[in-house]
């Protein structure tokens, strides 16, 4: 075997190969006239859809019934990603424990993170929750401010805008059908957006409870009033001596109702509302986090007649 | 003076100062030059019952506690088309580079290249830092086969198939088959050498290994000791017959909405794995081949509270070794090809193969549970085998921290009975680390 400075020939050659084929382009190339559009949550993927219409084939990684956090990491969503043109997220690292690995694993260098193709949807949204000391002392906190802005309906006119201009700017040939695809999407939810307004009516000023600091947003919307979270930090277990402190605010401000969604454990929430004498709510945090919310606008709506229904049976 | 390199690449990075991750909306002038930067650490005590008294009898005894890693992790993206990430391990007798490698992960056709000293594709486990696996005790069956975690210097490059089903293959050129644990085994004759910690059922007196049960240990520990010729591992002058070739193939399915199960088989072989002193030319091969399996239950509404998984990783070792022939050997299965003369020195080929199998479950956020049984063939033939079978309880304080308690029970056969051990584990981390996606 021929060597050179004592390395085998064959292995000089792949050394040596390696960075040539990085400069070279990578990634799954988009299929003829379609745009691959990879979402992290169903509520990007139904907007995507409505807005791009037969120019876009979208692809969407969660269910909708997981955890936003914690969308277990499939090696099935690889393939996926490999042939990604475009991946949306909403951001705010929102989903960082699971996507940025799934993104830098995919042989895609368009879609990894902060890369052309790593699309956020956040920014236009008045971000709320950015915490003022950042530390680990504080919880699993997200140091750009709260992430859960998909369950706020006022948000979702920014989000459809920023998955259009993402869309227009991978396929400028398409700007203009995007273009109509947001108008159109924005006439059906901007009245629905301003129907929930009206009909959310009754909660405003209503204290609340919630299991996650994960509807700020929503809470916003509607007038409501986040009194206290059972999780003592964001991502900390609720413990006893905690919960005993909040039920006692919880009393004294007269909290009605303690809402978590479909991917938080249900049974202490429950417990803790007997316990304060309010109602238990359970949302959805996704689109597709139940049956009758599968796109975005009816998961609002499904969180609103949640919402509304609690207050009604509220002691 | 690796100690001192370590200590000036830790200082600067240090001095950089703010992790990247959290300045990424207000990065303040020079953030965008920070690495990410983290710090594992694994902190063990463990009680075992592997010595004797004078008497015979049993004694549980304690290493005290054992500051088994610390890891200090920083990586960063170095350029537009990869990244380069370096682990150092700190422990009580020093530090050392544990992995420093480059990672181009988005080669045109699919491919991605590793280069540098890193955790190999090989199995299930062995890609594992000790810290992340869900028990205290490392696989046993690893330390036997591979050495231990299998982390040679060399290249790896993996293909991801351009289908809609996930398929990968790997393939890897590297130095040797080279492995690394800092897992004590009380009861494993690797570690129990040294006059500190001698095998089970022998001590040491004036520095000379006394086995006072058992004289066939006592000459075979000797031996091991004794051995300034024993075969060594190929120089630095190589040919392609002196490196190690790793290949690797997996896949996975997925069962509805929970369930999915991981499929893996890899292969690493080194034709000249160890070369005689004793005899020009003499080098001995060493072929490593297994399959894992591993199931994964995780039901969507409840994924950050509930989850099972469980699976089996069976390992297979043909590899020879240098020996000098018996007339007469106890174990059939290492028996020496037939020789004229006793005490002629011989090439023996062994195979000998084992598993690991293991299920853990999680109950809620913070506890989980399982257990683990192993078992497999040792070199010395069935007075070396060993069946493992442990359980252990994991408290997870929060994402960052946990505690463990384990008990395993370790049966090899020239044991009059088997060793106990309970170990505390306590594992803790700041900054920023990562395993990319491994689940």
């Amino acid at each position: 075997m021929r060597k050179l400075f004592g390395i085998p020939f064959p292995s000089l050659a792949a050394l040596l190969l390696l960075p040539a084929l990085s400069a070279l382009p990578a990634g799954g190339p988009a299929l003829a006239g379609e745009v691959n559009v990879v979402a992290s949550v169903p509520d990007l993927g139904d907007m995507a859809s409505r807005i791009g219409g037969d120019r876009v084939k979208v692809t969407v990684l969660a269910s909708g019934r997981e955890d936003l956090h914690g969308v277990p990491v499939r090696p099935s969503f690889i393939p996926k990603l490999h042939k990604a043109d475009l991946l949306l997220s909403l951001g705010l690292d929102a989903e960082h424990a699971w996507l940025p690995a799934l993104a830098a694993d995919a042989r895609n260098n368009r879609i990894r993170e902060g890369r052309e193709g790593w699309i956020e949807v956040y920014p236009g949204i008045g971000i709320l929750g950015a915490p003022q000391v950042i530390s680990r002392a504080e919880g699993e906190q997200h140091p750009q401010g709260n992430p859960h802005f998909n369950i706020g309906p006022q948000c979702g006119r920014i989000m459809a805008g920023n998955v259009a201009r993402a869309l227009a700017g991978f396929d400028p040939d398409g700007a203009g059908a995007y273009e109509a695809g947001l108008a159109a999407y924005l006439a059906e939810i901007e009245p629905a957006v301003e129907r929930l307004r009206a009909e959310g009516a009754p909660l405003q000023g209503v204290k609340v409870i919630s299991y996650h600091a994960d509807i700020p947003y929503l809470a916003e919307f509607y007038g409501m009033e986040v009194v206290g979270t059972l999780e003592p930090k964001p991502g900390i277990e609720p413990s006893a001596g905690h919960l005993a402190e909040l039920a006692a605010v919880a009393a004294t401000r007269g909290v009605r109702l303690v809402i978590h969604n479909q991917a938080q454990p249900s049974k202490l929430p429950g417990q803790f509302a007997e316990r304060i004498g309010a109602a238990d709510v359970m949302i959805g945090n996704m689109a597709g986090a139940l049956e009758e919310a599968d796109t975005w606008l009816a998961l609002q709506r499904y969180n609103l007649r949640a919402l509304l229904a609690g207050l009604e049976s509220a002691p | 003076m690796t100690f001192r390199i370590l200590l000036v690449i830790i200082s600067l990075a240090l001095a950089a100062g703010v992790p990247a991750r959290a300045e990424k909306e207000t990065a303040p002038l020079g953030a965008w030059q920070n690495p990410d930067i983290g710090l594992v650490y694994d902190l063990k005590m463990d009680w075992h019952n592997a010595d004797r008294d004078a008497d015979g009898s049993r004694r549980w005894t304690t290493r005290g506690f054992d500051l088994a890693t610390a890891e200090l992790s920083v990586g960063a993206e170095a350029d537009p088309f990869g990244r380069i990430d370096f682990n150092a391990m700190f422990f009580e007798e020093g530090a050392e580079i544990h992995e420093l490698f480059f990672t181009m992960p988005a080669l045109p056709l699919g491919l991605k290249a590793q280069g540098g000293q890193f955790l190999a594709s090989f199995g299930r486990w062995s890609r594992f830092h000790a810290h992340a696996m869900p028990f205290a005790s490392e696989p046993r069956i690893l330390g036997e086969y591979l050495g231990g975690h299998l982390l040679p210097q060399g290249l790896e490059l993996s293909w991801l198939a351009p289908t809609d089903h996930y398929l990968e293959v790997r393939g890897g050129m590297f130095n040797g088959i080279e492995g690394h644990s800092h897992d004590s085994d009380p009861a494993g004759p690797g570690d129990a050498f040294g006059p500190g910690n001698p095998p089970p059922g022998c001590h040491y007196h004036d520095g000379e290994l006394h086995c006072p049960d058992d004289p066939g240990a006592e000459e075979y520990y000797r031996s091991l000791l004794d051995d300034p010729e024993a075969p060594v591992a190929p120089g630095p002058n190589r040919g392609l017959e002196d490196l190690a070739w790793l290949g690797r193939v997996q896949s996975s399915l997925e069962m509805g909405d929970a369930w999915s199960v991981d499929l893996g088989a890899s292969v690493i072989h080194q034709d000249n794995h160890r070369s005689s002193l004793r005899f020009e030319g003499w080098d001995y091969a060493k072929t490593v081949a297994g399959f894992d399996v591993t199931f994964f239950w995780s039901p969507p509404e409840q994924n950050l509270y509930r989850g099972l998984d469980f699976g089996v990783e069976y390992l297979r070792n043909r590899e020879q070794f240098e020996v000098q022939h018996e007339e007469e050997h106890e174990d059939p299965a290492v028996a020496v090809p037939a020789a004229e003369h006793e005490g002629e020195w011989l090439r023996e080929t062994l195979t000998r193969d084992g598993f690991f199998t293991w299920a853990r479950y999680r109950a809620s956020r913070r506890w989980e549970f399982g257990s683990y049984l192993e078992s497999f063939a040792a070199r010395t033939g069935p007075d070396g085998d060993r069946t493992r079978i442990g359980g252990f309880l994991t408290f997870n304080v929060s994402h960052y921290q946990k505690l463990r308690l384990e008990y395993v029970h370790d049966d090899r056969g020239d044991f009059a009975e088997g060793v106990d051990q309970v170990i505390l584990q306590f594992d803790g981390l700041i900054g920023y680390h990562t395993h990319g996606r491994q689940r």
